[in-house]
């Protein structure tokens, strides 16, 4: 009996130890990265991701979702798997442009990690943040890290007045009728956990944009965990941005949706 | 019933109009014990707080309930909404200015990026990546 009892302590102790240790050490990264025509931002991206995780010892993945870009992003991806291996770079194509909600859908159906990265792969994102964010992370076990352009230490580069007069305004509405307690509420670089971003994923409707503001919506209202990152937000080297009429129409009726419904 | 009793969120309330409701699942959300607590959409808590002052403002203006300041100053009384609305607009105007002037422009972010590009570049050309030919 009493040795029985021994056996069994030593039993747990071991399970203890072992699961300590899975806890520590085997987090891994899923990066998603949505491209539509992309061929120039996306190696560089690759690579930088690839540097800044590897010096601060992260195990990771890029999971690459693209979605039929004419202009043969899906050609670079699988120079890039070549170069990488199989193991950090996985291609799960599309067939046709099908939108961010269901790409994010798409890539978590695959995802090996614990916890998802997901950012923008026009360099507008800057890979040397990740490390940031994990860090943030693991500070007080958040649900949610949310890079942010409107705090301290973190900024826009590329845009003019009127384009920051237009941002700074939308951010000021949308404090006011949202209050979400997350100061960047349509930026697009955040790290989630793996369950939490399903569960945010499948409650979210909104298609574009709007959705980045949805899913921290409605994480604050389901009472998960926020934390904040300052980034710097360079907008797109290559390629152009756009900020027109639609963009605000699309904004503004997202805002009143979520002013209306959470 | 009401006051102090322990219950957990997921209490189901009437669903009545401006209660959302809250589609969290136990098991991923705060492990603490909440007070109940009655949950508005954002629309509905503006509308009640607009009643709240509207009720406020009309009784007083209305002499419902007696007080000096209304027979004193019974214009400063009727245009109350109006100059606080005014204020609060000058106060947004200028606050949105202020944020939009003070935005961070992260120059030194833009050439460090750069840098990275080229690095980026030759680094991957090293490995064997074959850059697309540009017309």
């Amino acid at each position: 009996m009493f040795l029985f009892q021994n056996i069994l302590n030593l039993i747990i102790l071991l399970e203890l130890f072992i699961m300590g240790d899975a806890n520590q050490e085997n987090n891994k990264y899923t990066i998603l990265l949505p491209t539509y025509n992309e061929i120039d931002n996306l190696p560089i991206v690759v690579w930088l991701i690839n540097k800044h995780m590897t010096e601060s010892g992260y195990d990771f993945e890029i999971i690459i979702i693209d979605d039929g870009s004419p202009d043969g992003t899906l050609d670079a991806a699988k120079q890039l798997e070549g170069i990488y291996g199989k193991e950090k770079i996985v291609l799960r194509p599309r067939e046709k442009k099908l939108g961010l909600g269901t790409a994010y859908i798409h890539g978590l159906n695959f995802a090996k990690g614990n916890f998802i990265i997901i950012m923008d792969a026009d360099l507008s994102h800057h890979p040397k943040f990740i490390p940031k964010f994990i860090e943030k992370q693991m500070e007080e076990d958040f649900d949610v890290v949310s890079g942010s352009r409107y705090i301290e230490n973190g900024g826009v580069h590329g845009w003019d007045f009127r384009r920051k007069l237009i941002s700074r305004g939308a951010n000021f509405l949308t404090q006011l009728l949202l209050r979400p307690r997350a100061s960047d509420l349509t930026g697009s670089f955040r790290l989630y956990k793996k369950h939490v971003l399903q569960h945010l994923v499948n409650s979210c409707v909104s298609k574009g944009y709007v959705f980045q503001m949805e899913m921290i919506i409605r994480a604050r209202q389901m009472d998960y965990t926020i934390g904040e990152v300052p980034i710097s937000f360079v907008d797109r080297v290559y390629g152009e941005s756009k900020l027109g009429g639609s963009e605000i129409f699309q904004f503004a009726s997202g805002l009143l949706y979520l002013f209306a419904t959470t | 019933m009401f006051f102090g009793t322990t219950l957990h969120y997921h209490y189901r309330l009437p669903l009545c109009l401006g209660y959302r409701s809250r589609h969290s699942d136990q098991t991923h959300t705060s492990k603490k014990k909440k007070f109940l607590k009655i949950i508005m959409t954002k629309l509905f808590e503006w509308l009640s707080a607009l009643a709240i002052l509207a009720t406020i403002w009309i009784s007083l203006l209305t002499n419902k309930v007696e007080n000096s300041f209304s027979k004193e100053h019974p214009k400063l009384l009727l245009y109350t909404p109006l100059i606080s609305l005014a204020s609060f607009g000058l106060y947004a105007v200028f606050a949105v200015l202020y944020q939009t002037l003070n935005f961070n422009n992260c120059e030194e972010a833009a050439e460090e990026l750069l840098k990275d590009i080229n690095e980026a570049k030759t680094s991957l050309a090293f490995e064997g990546y074959k850059f697309p030919e540009r017309p």
